[in-house]
């Protein structure tokens, strides 16, 4: 049965700009499923297993080169518009 | 006897009394013009008050009297003379100061919508005329008669649908930030009207997104060299909520390859007495952060405030009854008048590409600019930040 995903976003610190690719890859390694590479802010979106806080997110977060993980937040109109 | 000008007199006088003769005062009326006044200091009763001429405060040393046209004269001529009677005067109408009706824009809008003229834009000689502006908001409505012309790039990030814009709310933020100065009908109400139309779709057109989608958005109008990147949108946060790291480091990122972000700082808050916290991601310290006012100068009762020591009201610009483009007629042309700290923010971004082109200025010193160009409003700058935007 396939496990739940729950999308996440990553920016690169910036002594992991230099060589992308190779965070972009141990992202993979880390088990995250990568939509996105953002080149211009440093920034990769995708998802991992399991449910939002566990230890998919904390994986990534010990990645080389990774500055910070966050949940993919919804984002809307401000209220009343 | 001075003489008030102007209409509003009740019939009776005013007689003011030298300092400490008042009982003199008192004795002198009577004897000048036959008047019989009763005093304070006697504590008279309503009887009496009926059968006097007149009250004397006695710690005033003003009576107020009735009197008959002959003996106004006998008492005027008392108060060019010596003597304990000084000045006499026909007593006025007054009424309490009350507020006026808060009349909905006193500011006519023929030519120019009030929010151009608040920012001063229809003073400016800048157009906009060769800055990239982005707004990543609900898409554009493309087809709008008032935009035909115009350079507009687009780009959807939302997933099954194009940017046509459904919604209407980012084809309005675009009229703010980049709209005509004369379209077909109705005043003009673009800040940059020569600006480069970049259209980011983040927003569904139900009106919500993710924070990758923004992102998205946010690398696509970098990549593209955009000097401004206007987002009208958020979420709200919960007072203590840390900024988000990633959106700050984009922002930074952002602002060295020349791109400033600016955001809405939220609806939230339901003043007076609530002040919300500035939303998600406008409260990252390097996205500029707009409230809203109204055309008074006051500030929109939903506009968020600076509730932590992080996450701060930048500046403001104008968010209530403003009116732009829509993607549909709903019975008075393509246009719509609606509030929001949405409609401050491409307010703001509109003059930030004014600044752009008059001074060349980008990223960090394009946010200098609009800082130090500010107009001050004398409201707590936990609300409106340096106050309200100014064209260059």
């Amino acid at each position: 049965m396939a496990l739940a995903r729950h999308k996440v976003v990553v920016s690169v610190a910036d002594d992991g700009l230099a060589d992308l690719p190779a965070v972009v890859s141990a992202l993979r390694d880390a088990g995250m499923e990568v939509d996105d590479v953002m080149e211009s802010l440093g920034v990769v979106t995708g998802s991992v297993p399991g449910p939002a806080a566990t230890g998919a997110t904390g994986a990534l977060g010990a990645v080389p080169g990774v500055a910070s993980v966050e949940v993919d937040r919804e984002v809307g109109l401000p209220p009343g518009e | 006897m001075s003489q008030p000008t102007g209409t509003g007199t009740t019939g009776r006088y005013l007689v003011l009394l030298e300092d400490r003769s008042v009982a003199a005062g008192a004795m002198e009326m009577s004897r000048v013009a036959g008047i019989s006044a009763a005093s304070t200091a006697d504590r008279p009763t309503a009887a009496d008050l009926t059968a006097a001429d007149g009250l004397i405060f006695q710690d005033l040393g003003v009576a107020v009297v009735d009197a008959t046209p002959e003996q106004v004269a006998q008492l005027s001529r008392a108060a060019e003379a010596p003597g304990p009677i000084s000045v006499v005067e026909a007593e006025r109408v007054v009424q309490a100061y009350t507020t006026a009706e808060e009349t909905a824009a006193a500011v006519d809008e023929a030519v120019f919508t009030w929010g151009l003229q608040a920012v001063g834009a229809n003073l400016s000689t800048a157009t906009g005329k060769g800055v990239r502006l982005a707004v990543l908001d609900t898409g554009f409505a493309i087809a709008h008669a008032d935009f035909q012309g115009r350079t507009v790039v687009t780009q959807s990030f939302i997933k099954g649908e194009t940017v046509d814009d459904a919604h209407g709310h980012g084809t309005h933020c675009i009229g703010s930030a980049a709209g005509p100065r004369k379209p077909a009908a109705g005043p003009g109400y673009g800040v940059a009207h020569e600006a480069e139309i970049y259209a980011g779709k983040v927003l569904s057109n139900a009106g919500f997104g993710s924070d990758s989608g923004i992102l998205g958005g946010i690398e696509w109008a970098v990549a593209n060299g955009c000097a401004v990147i206007s987002m009208s949108l958020g979420a709200a946060v919960r007072p203590g909520t840390p900024y988000s790291q990633i959106f700050e480091q984009a922002a930074t990122r952002a602002m060295s390859r020349g791109s400033l972000v600016i955001a809405a700082a939220g609806n939230e808050s339901r003043r007076p007495g609530t002040v919300n916290p500035v939303g998600h991601p406008a409260n990252c310290p390097s996205i500029l952060s707009v409230g809203a006012v109204d055309v008074n100068r006051a500030v929109a009762p939903f506009s968020c405030g600076t509730v932590d020591a992080i996450g701060q009201v930048d500046l403001v610009g104008p968010g209530v009854d403003v009116y732009s483009s829509w993607n549909k007629d709903d019975g008075a042309g393509m246009y719509k008048r609606i509030q929001g700290t949405s409609m401050a923010t491409p307010h703001v971004a509109g003059i930030a590409a004014l600044i752009a082109e008059k001074h060349g200025a980008r990223g960090w010193e394009l946010w200098a600019r609009l800082a130090q160009s500010c107009r001050r409003l004398g409201l707590p700058s936990t609300d409106v930040g340096g106050g309200l935007v100014q064209a260059p």
